[in-house]
């Protein structure tokens, strides 16, 4: 498997490789922190109906109203995050939360673009030649593309860090609590499971890439469920588009945390363990699925 | 036919005529009994220096088999060649043996839904030197190159390669090598990279890669982009990139596909120099005056069935004939049955008698026809171009 493993990396550690592809993962959590801290701004004032009358009485009807109203008029042209919320110490690592999904969506472009390009290209009968055993063969493309992928989130990870530092100083906003030994802790949670969440993205790629065996087929399929299809499940079927793996996933990088960036905001978010579990046996199936395949069927392209 | 001419050549020992004109240089005989030189007009680009083939030794030809119904210009213009020597002159393989032999397949069989593309395949080939694996398009040499190579599951039949079974392909894949069908390599990476990547997957030293770029004559494009190659220098990277772990075995896939004249001819001598060092080369090519020229052996496919197998003297050998053409041309029946009486088999098309005899009865039959009153205004022993018998045996709808 390591030889498969370090022949993958020949072919990945062409510099226009690490460039775009790293640089896109990087580039986007740059985009999207720089957003979200540039758009932070104080939660609006509580609405005068939930304020106690001059008589001393309270209307609890008209202030959960006047609360609904307030939450929908924010949603529309309030701060996307209040600022107390990225000035806790997880906030920090606010960022990967957010941009999860679009690095998921890359790791699934680059494992689908990678796998199925062996089969358009026509490459992988020469590998085959050379790697006969072709579950060692995947295994080790499949490590190989997973550490290139966990090193783009650790790359995303530190421009996300930069980012949030330089963009919340500037703002003025109050950095203390980062510092703290719960800031950084969280920030590595996230990291790690912002990684396993592309293995999971990725494994979802590959498993398309060798089923439709088609590049463009496997990746505009994945992201179109991701996109599209879960999104149009969750409109329908808001508690069963929870256990999708998209929202699982989504579930898992968000730490078991509710996401104002969550797809289906309808749906409650799963649980952390739970979205971990299920996001393992995703895994299992789609490598499983994907194994099996690449084993028994004909290379005859 | 060409009509009667004193300075056309009439008959030429060892030359092989096709439509008046000289395919092979050689002694002629002229009508009016002068010999000279024929000039020879080669199928091959004329860049490309053409080689004599050996001339097998003679051995009893088979009966006379009526014409292929094949309706080609040079069909019509030639008598029709013996009948195929076919699978009868190598038996099929012994079931359980081949542990010896490169390549073995019993019974070997792929099918696509409602098609079959090779049908109950039983070859031998044996260790060392160069086979030529030959068929028209569609005749299933690629998908019998796939099934050997592990990338494709029989349907039927099994097959054994360096004596080791097709079902467990890491067991023989590391001393074979192969080029199947066109190259294919990443085309963002360079010759030199493509090159690397196969090494460390297959456990090749990396300073293998060097010595083989050299070796094709890519040292110096070896760090541009495969997707600048030409066709001729990716076919030169497959061949390299089969070379990687020095096999025992080399299958290829039209090697010379791309290639200009000079590359056919350094190829050529490249493989005939891998099989004098006792490697095997297994190789398909469209180009059958190339396969003649480079391969020991012989292996033909027709829509997925073999045809033949056995060595290229043995093919050769049942390529000749002796051409008559009596004066008049109703004697021709009585030639055919004269030639009968003496025991070899003729036919007579269009007042030409096709005697199935050694050059050598030449004489002994113009000597009988004299006595039989015939007069003969032709007389020339003929030899079939390998070309042509290949052609008749796959099909000649489908020149491959």
């Amino acid at each position: 498997m390591m030889r498969s493993f370090l022949s993958e990396w020949v072919k990945l550690g062409r510099l226009r490789q690490l460039l775009s592809v790293w640089g896109v993962m990087a580039g986007l959590m740059v985009l999207f922190t720089g957003l979200i801290f540039a758009s932070a701004g104080a939660p609006p004032p509580p609405p005068a109906a939930c304020s106690p009358a001059t008589d001393g009485t309270f209307d609890q009807a008209a202030c959960a109203a006047a609360i609904a109203k307030a939450q929908q008029s924010a949603a529309r042209k309030g701060p996307l995050v209040p600022t107390s919320t990225l000035e806790a110490p997880d906030g920090l690592s606010f960022g990967l939360s957010v941009a999860g999904n679009i690095l998921g969506i890359v790791s699934l472009v680059l494992f689908a673009g990678n796998l199925a390009g062996e089969y358009s290209n026509g490459t992988l009968k020469i590998l085959l030649s050379r790697q006969p055993r072709r579950l060692t063969l995947l295994t080790g493309k499949v490590a190989a593309l997973f550490s290139f992928a966990v090193l783009g989130v650790l790359l995303a990870a530190t421009a996300e860090v930069v980012t949030s530092l330089a963009i919340g100083a500037a703002r003025g906003l109050d950095l203390s609590a980062w510092g703290t030994a719960g800031a950084i802790g969280d920030l590595l949670a996230g990291v790690a499971r912002l990684a396993l969440a592309t293995l999971a993205w990725g494994t979802l790629g590959g498993l398309l890439a060798v089923l439709l065996r088609s590049g463009p087929a496997a990746i505009g399929l994945g992201i179109g469920y991701v996109l599209v299809g879960e999104g149009l499940l969750g409109l329908a079927l808001p508690d069963v588009v929870r256990y999708m793996p998209g929202q699982v996933i989504s579930a898992f990088v968000a730490g078991g945390k509710a996401s104002s960036f969550s797809q289906s905001s309808a749906a409650t978010p799963l649980a952390f363990g739970t979205a971990a579990l299920l996001m393992l046996v995703y895994v299992l199936v789609f490598l499983g699925v994907a194994g099996a395949v690449f084993r028994t069927r004909d290379v005859a392209t | 036919m060409p009509g009667p001419d004193a300075t056309q050549p009439e008959a030429s020992c060892g030359t092989c005529i096709r439509l008046g004109v000289a395919t092979r240089p050689g002694a002629a005989l002229y009508r009016n009994g002068t010999t000279g030189v024929v000039t020879c007009q080669d199928h091959l680009p004329k860049a490309t220096p053409s080689r004599p083939v050996a001339r097998p030794a003679r051995v009893p030809v088979q009966p006379w088999a009526p014409p292929a119904q094949t309706p080609s210009v040079i069909r019509e213009a030639l008598p029709s060649p013996p009948p195929l020597p076919g699978v009868q002159s190598v038996p099929p393989p012994a079931s359980g043996g081949g542990r010896g032999d490169a390549i073995h397949t019993e019974g070997l069989t792929k099918r696509y839904g409602e098609r079959t593309a090779v049908n109950g395949l039983s070859i031998r080939v044996a260790r060392g030197g160069v086979v030529g694996f030959v068929g028209p398009n569609g005749a299933g040499k690629t998908t019998t190159i796939r099934m050997l190579m592990g990338l494709v599951r029989p349907t039927a039949g099994q097959a054994t390669i360096l004596g080791e079974s097709i079902t467990r392909p890491s067991r023989y894949l590391d001393r074979v090598g192969a080029l199947i069908e066109a190259p294919a390599f990443y085309p963002a990476l360079t010759g030199r990279r493509n090159l690397r990547a196969l090494a460390t997957l297959g456990g090749h030293g990396a300073e293998r890669v060097d010595d083989l770029l050299a070796q094709v004559g890519l040292a110096d494009r070896g760090d541009h982009l495969y997707k600048s190659y030409s066709l001729g220098m990716k076919q030169r990277l497959g061949i390299a990139a089969s070379l990687l772990s020095d096999p025992d075995l080399l299958i290829l896939d039209e090697p010379t596909n791309g290639l200009d004249p000079a590359g056919i001819h350094e190829m050529r001598d490249f493989l005939q120099s891998l099989g004098k060092k006792g490697k095997t080369i297994f190789v398909s090519s469209h180009l059958l005056s190339e396969i003649q020229r480079m391969c020991d052996r012989l292996v033909v496919l027709r829509l997925g069935t073999l045809v033949f197998q056995g060595t290229v003297a043995e093919l050769e050998a049942t390529s000749t004939a002796i051409i008559a053409v009596p004066q008049q041309p109703a004697q021709a029946g009585r030639l055919v049955a004269l030639c009968k009486a003496a025991g070899h088999a003729a036919t007579q098309r269009d007042g030409t008698v096709t005697i199935q005899a050694p050059d050598a009865w030449c004489a002994e039959l113009n000597s009988k026809a004299m006595r039989a009153g015939i007069v003969l205004r032709e007389l020339r022993p003929h030899t079939f171009d390998l070309e042509e018998r290949i052609l008749d045996m796959t099909g000649r709808e489908a020149k491959a």
